[in-house]
């Protein structure tokens, strides 16, 4: 049923849209007979989905207003204090499917069915009264420490999940492992309803913008027009806190160097899957790649030929590189230097990326990629030396077998030919645990910034999403990014390759 | 078999179509009104349409009368959401073979198509 509930979400929402609109035209027109049929629709089409999804509120709601609109529909003329009654259903559908989409309970539909009742009857009904009464969502105040408290301990209940699983099939009892089947997805629906507690809309760091950025046009005296979109789309707090500085450098860039004196700047946020794409878009003159080109090349960070055949779109990326961006040159030049080896830098540490692209006299587009959130990671799970380790996927960018043999020695350092480039190999056992297993080996290929690594370890055993934990701030680590606990229930150390040589 | 989903609902669609899929079917073609759903039987000439009732610019019940026009020996099954049960003894006079009501058993759609079949 699951993979049905967004489709059912989003199209109930769209027959509330044409619900509303339709009623609109009733309020002012109550013999427009099309529009009765209209409304009647969408009520039925409604009842029909949520009968199938066991949405039961929802479905007698939406069956007795059907009953209640049968007269309407056969004469083609509605009374005018059902019209307005209809606003009020409709009001509690919407309610009802937001409150389905953020697995929350539903608005209790008693007062609706009860004032459903009253004009099935033929009683005058007071819509005011009927209005409070629908509204009746009781929201609580939680404390943020509360709320991490829980996630804590919901994070050791799968620790317990897991051993609970394993030890109930070592007995073999079969009313046990039942028990423990169900404790265990009692718990994973438990920690889900937990971290969707921690979701915050981005607007609670969106709205902060309109009014900073007014103040900073007004002093440099530029004429700026500042469009906000996707600040209801939903994510974790552990990303909500750490996404106001780099959005702010990103806008301050767009109104410093993007537009000039006069244009358009647009923050928008969209989802994409389990990932979050916010957008800095302005509407200037945009960057020019060939003197970036030019620049790259003065500093010796590309070769002529280089940056003759490089992509436009590589180009850009030579922007947020540190000994690119903070040249003053650069920023009177192309004007898009500043910070941005700041915001890139922060952005990776987030699992994200810094996308930029940019046409010229058409403006630029600095897009930041995030996880939805930072609790929950996609991992490879990999073995060195009998032990287990996580790396974040957002890292790797492919894997391969290789041969001892394969490997060449130049000036102690061991590399590999993959392709047409040469690739750095480092033997992250002799970090981590000392060596490593004889036998086949595997070769994970990491990419952060622009460097690429391959990191010779044992196995890959599968991708997993782990739940992080931070370590102890006591006990600081370069090569360990945090620990989780593996579906054995044995922990695991999650490890940052930035940490490597 | 090749089925025409006709349902105003793209949930309704894609439901229907993943029980059918399993079923062992085929889906020739989507409707999502009476209009459209007469025209796709023009163009595919299904051997089975599920039609809804409900739905926009043409009822289900003036769409099984036209695709009955076109094709007498079409065999259609009426989906309609509970309370519509005049409805579909109208659909049913007017050449709908059989009829299943949201919300649907898997089983109980396939079991009609099976007695459909055989019919």
């Amino acid at each position: 049923m699951e993979s049905y509930l967004e489709l059912f979400i989003s199209e109930t929402e769209e027959f509330i849209k044409n619900l509303n609109r339709e009623l609109l035209v009733l309020e002012s027109d109550t013999k427009r007979s099309s529009s009765i049929l209209e409304v009647f629709r969408a009520f039925h089409s409604i009842k029909g989905m949520a009968q199938t999804m066991g949405f039961d509120d929802l479905a007698t709601v939406t069956h007795r207003v059907e009953d209640l609109l049968t007269p309407a529909k056969q004469s083609g003329v509605i009374d005018i204090q059902l019209v307005n009654f209809l606003f009020i259903v409709a009001d509690f559908l919407h309610e009802s499917v937001q409150a389905i989409r953020q697995k929350k309970s539903t608005p209790p539909a008693g007062p609706i069915i009860q004032t459903i009742e009253k004009l099935a009857r033929g009683e005058i009904i007071d819509i005011t009264e009927q209005g409070v009464s629908a509204k009746e969502i009781s929201e609580i105040k939680v404390k943020m420490s509360k709320l991490d408290k829980l996630f804590n301990l919901t994070n050791e209940l799968l620790i317990t999940k897991s051993r609970l699983l394993k030890l109930s099939h070592q007995l073999g009892d079969q009313d046990i492992i039942m028990t423990g089947e169900n404790a265990s997805r009692l718990i994973s629906s438990l920690q889900d309803e937990v971290m969707r507690l921690r979701m915050m809309p981005l607007s609670t760091v969106f709205e902060f913008f309109p009014r900073w950025l007014r103040d900073e046009a007004k002093r440099e005296q530029k004429d700026v027009e500042f469009v906000m979109t996707g600040g209801e789309i939903e994510v974790d707090r552990s990303i909500i806190d750490v996404l106001k500085e780099p959005l702010m450098h990103l806008l301050r860039n767009a109104l410093d160097h993007g537009i000039e004196n006069k244009g358009k700047i647009t923050l928008g946020a969209y989802r994409e899957k389990d990932r979050i794409r916010i957008s800095v878009t302005d509407n200037g003159k945009g960057i020019d790649a060939d003197e970036v080109r030019r620049l790259a090349v003065e500093r010796k960070i590309l070769s002529a030929e280089q940056a003759r055949i490089m992509h436009k779109n590589d180009v850009y990326k030579i922007l947020v590189m540190p000994n690119f961006s903070t040249k003053k040159e650069v920023t009177a030049m192309s004007g898009r230097g500043i910070g941005l080896d700041i915001v890139n830098a922060a952005v990776t540490k987030l699992g994200g990326r810094l996308e930029i692209a940019s046409e010229k006299s058409a403006g630029s587009a600095f897009t930041v990629e995030l996880p939805l959130s930072l609790a929950i990671v996609r991992a490879m799970v990999f073995t060195l030396n009998k032990q287990r380790f996580a790396l974040p996927l957002n890292y790797v960018k492919e894997t391969f077998y290789i041969e001892e043999d394969s490997v060449k020695t130049i000036f102690h350092r061991e590399l590999f030919p993959l392709r047409d480039e040469i690739l750095p190999l480092v033997r992250v056992g002799e970090q981590l645990n000392g060596g490593s297993t004889a036998g086949r080996k595997s070769v994970i290929v990491v990419q952060y910034q622009n460097i690429k690594r391959g990191f010779i370890i044992d196995e890959i055993i599968d991708e997993e999403e782990v739940v992080v934990k931070k370590l102890d701030p006591l006990l600081p680590s370069t090569i360990y990014s945090g620990s989780s606990v593996y579906a054995d229930g044995q922990p695991i150390l999650i490890i940052d390759p930035r940490g490597f040589e | 078999m090749r089925v025409l989903i006709v349902d105003d609902a793209m949930f309704m669609r894609r439901m229907l179509s993943d029980i059918l899929e399993k079923g062992g079917h085929t889906i020739c073609g989507e409707a999502a009104t009476g209009k459209e759903a007469v025209d796709q039987y023009k163009q595919l000439k299904p051997d089975l349409v599920t039609m809804d009732i409900i739905m926009p610019d043409m009822s289900g019940i003036e769409a099984v009368k036209e695709i009955k026009k076109i094709d007498p020996r079409a065999r259609i099954l009426m989906v309609s959401a509970m309370g519509q049960q005049a409805l579909v003894l109208e659909a049913v006079q007017a050449g709908a073979v059989d009829y299943v009501v949201k919300p649907f058993q898997p089983s109980r759609v396939l079991e009609s198509i099976e007695r459909i079949i055989k019919k």
